[in-house]
């Protein structure tokens, strides 16, 4: 039956095809064209979540080719009750934080980053959800490697505490807390960054 | 039947900040292939060594069957 799915949908095209079906079409198959339209169809949002979350054009793109031939090995163990996409997201999801942790180890504790001192910054909760891109991308930029991946989970992702907890390997208190400092260090960023344009204009 | 919602959800910077770094994506399947090449290339060299134990083992098997005829005739 799956081969005569495979020779009509050759005829057809893939783009109609859910994903699960490439899936199984490529484990039957192992015919590169139906991974190819996973990868057509999935590699520009797993780069735009890697550029966001590593902050490097060069190793966002080597990423992009890590994260799927991991796909590739593990197609085998994936299970048809979750979608594809939300399976990718948490693989590039864990390759993103382990490559931020490892830059962080060899940074040294401090960091290259400076540190914000967050005492006298009062938390406005939602302020960040209403920023502009450009002021995003400076606090972004700005941030260190995992208050940045934690925001990027947070309000990009739009991913709970829980998630998020899961995500990066920590407690929910964990989380909660760098989620804050990850707000405070933001918004001093940005009142710096929003002098600074105001000034200018 | 579904309605159109009145009021689409407004795009918030941090999603024209995702499409903006979604667009910059350069696709090159080339080494993706090459990796699915070397995969298949490894599974059929361990799907040969399979064959070539269960063989062996096979040919061990019929090895130790001996036949009665055969051992009647050597104790005489």
């Amino acid at each position: 039956m799956l081969l005569s799915l495979h020779l009509a949908l050759q005829a057809l095209g893939f783009s109609d095809m859910e994903d699960t079906e490439l899936v199984e079409l490529y484990l039957v198959s192992r015919g590169d064209r139906y991974f190819g339209e996973l990868y057509r169809r999935y590699s520009p949002k797993v780069y735009g979540k890697c550029i966001t979350m590593l902050n490097n054009e060069a190793e966002a793109a080597d990423a992009v080719q890590d994260i799927f031939e991991k796909v590739l090995l593990r197609i085998g163990s994936f299970r048809q009750d979750s979608k594809f996409g939300t399976w990718l997201f948490t693989i590039t999801n864990n390759y993103c934080i382990d490559l931020l942790r490892k830059r962080k180890r060899l940074r040294g504790k401090v960091g290259a980053m400076p540190e914000v001192d967050i005492e006298d910054v009062v938390e406005e909760s939602d302020w960040l959800q209403d920023q502009s891109p450009a002021a995003i991308r400076h606090i972004l930029d700005n941030l260190s490697e995992l208050d940045r991946a934690a925001l990027v989970l947070m309000y990009m992702d739009e991913m709970s505490v829980k998630e998020i907890a899961v995500q990066m390997g920590l407690q929910e208190s964990a989380t909660k807390m760098r989620l804050k400092r990850a707000r405070q260090r933001a918004k001093k960023i940005y009142d710096v960054w929003n002098t600074g344009q105001k000034a200018y204009a | 039947m579904s309605k159109e919602p009145s009021h689409p959800k407004k795009e918030s910077g941090w999603d024209v900040l995702r499409q903006e770094n979604e667009g910059k994506h350069k696709p090159d399947f080339n080494p993706i292939r090459g990796a699915i090449r070397r995969n298949e290339f490894l599974g059929s060299i361990v799907e040969l060594f399979v064959s070539a134990i269960v063989g062996v083992s096979k040919f061990n098997l019929g090895a130790k069957e001996a036949d009665p005829s055969n051992k009647s005739e050597s104790r005489d």
